[in-house]
């Protein structure tokens, strides 16, 4: 690009429209998370309920405990990646809130003791209405919609036993997160 | 002909219009980040660069990532409405 040319109206604005199409940022790079967490929470889930349903231990839900070495991880990684990012997007540092506002929300619903067997719907309701933002802001159909059955499950997981609550979410999270997150890893 | 006021020349330039439409789009971009997006000479990026923040249409941070200097630049407040009275007047000339 030189300097000095006189540029004509349509030039302008071509070198705007040019300019903004290549700052669209690449949303492949968020499947990672996406991926980590949606295992995580499957597996954690699963063995919740084989706990449950198959031993005598009466403190299923230690086995998030295990899931402090993930949060770990994943805060290097999202570090990591943030440092080794040239530009920052807006829809980056949007999903970024959005996910630490979920955080948020997730202590006071577990450690506020206050919850107690809603707990399981409360936490899909508000993945879900984060998963449903992420996928508004990075324009992926499949993650709106796997977002979307997080609500469905939760009204479901209402309705049934709270026995099996832990195998409705583990089946939420397959569907309407780790399908979606792989979607969008091969896009 | 009172409609049709002179175009901002800081902003009626093509390497400088490339950068400041880069930064209108993102948050905040790397120096070179904007030499690649915008495919121009680092020493003419950095004069042009220069001359955006000069006007305060750009903001300049220089720090450092581990031990090598790091520029990254961001659109001011004074950035964005002298970028949306340009495209104005640029529909303006474009309008039959």
């Amino acid at each position: 690009m030189k300097e000095g040319k006189s540029l004509t109206s349509e030039e302008s604005l071509e070198i705007i429209t040019k300019m903004i199409q290549n700052a669209k940022g690449n949303i492949k790079g968020n499947s990672f998370q996406f991926l980590l967490w949606g295992w995580v929470v499957l597996i954690g889930n699963l063995g919740q309920y084989i706990i449950t349903e198959y031993t005598e231990y009466d403190y299923p839900y230690i086995i998030w405990l295990g899931t402090i070495p993930v949060w770990i991880i994943s805060m290097m990684y999202g570090y990591r990646k943030s440092n080794k990012q040239r530009v920052t997007t807006y829809s980056d540092s949007l999903i970024m809130w959005i996910w630490l506002g979920f955080l948020f929300s997730l202590l006071i619903v577990i450690f506020s003791g206050r919850f107690a067997e809603t707990i399981p719907s409360l936490i899909l309701i508000l993945a879900g209405l984060c998963a449903f933002m992420t996928g508004l802001i990075i324009k992926f159909k499949p993650l709106i919609y796997g977002a979307s059955s997080f609500w469905v499950f939760a009204a479901i997981i209402l309705a049934v036993d709270y026995t099996y609550a832990p195998l409705l979410s583990a089946i939420a999270t397959f569907i309407g997160y780790l399908v979606p997150g792989y979607m969008l890893k091969k896009s | 002909m009172d409609s049709f006021q002179e175009l901002d020349p800081l902003l009626h330039s093509q390497l400088r219009l490339a950068v400041m439409s880069l930064l209108m789009s993102v948050e905040s971009a790397e120096f070179v980040y904007i030499k690649e997006k915008t495919g121009a000479t680092a020493g003419n990026l950095s004069v042009q660069i220069d001359k955006l923040s000069g006007a305060e249409y750009i903001e300049v941070i220089k720090s450092f990532r581990g031990k090598k200097p790091l520029t990254t630049c961001k659109i001011t407040k004074k950035g964005i409405e002298a970028f949306e009275a340009y495209v104005i007047q640029i529909q303006k000339y474009l309008k039959p």
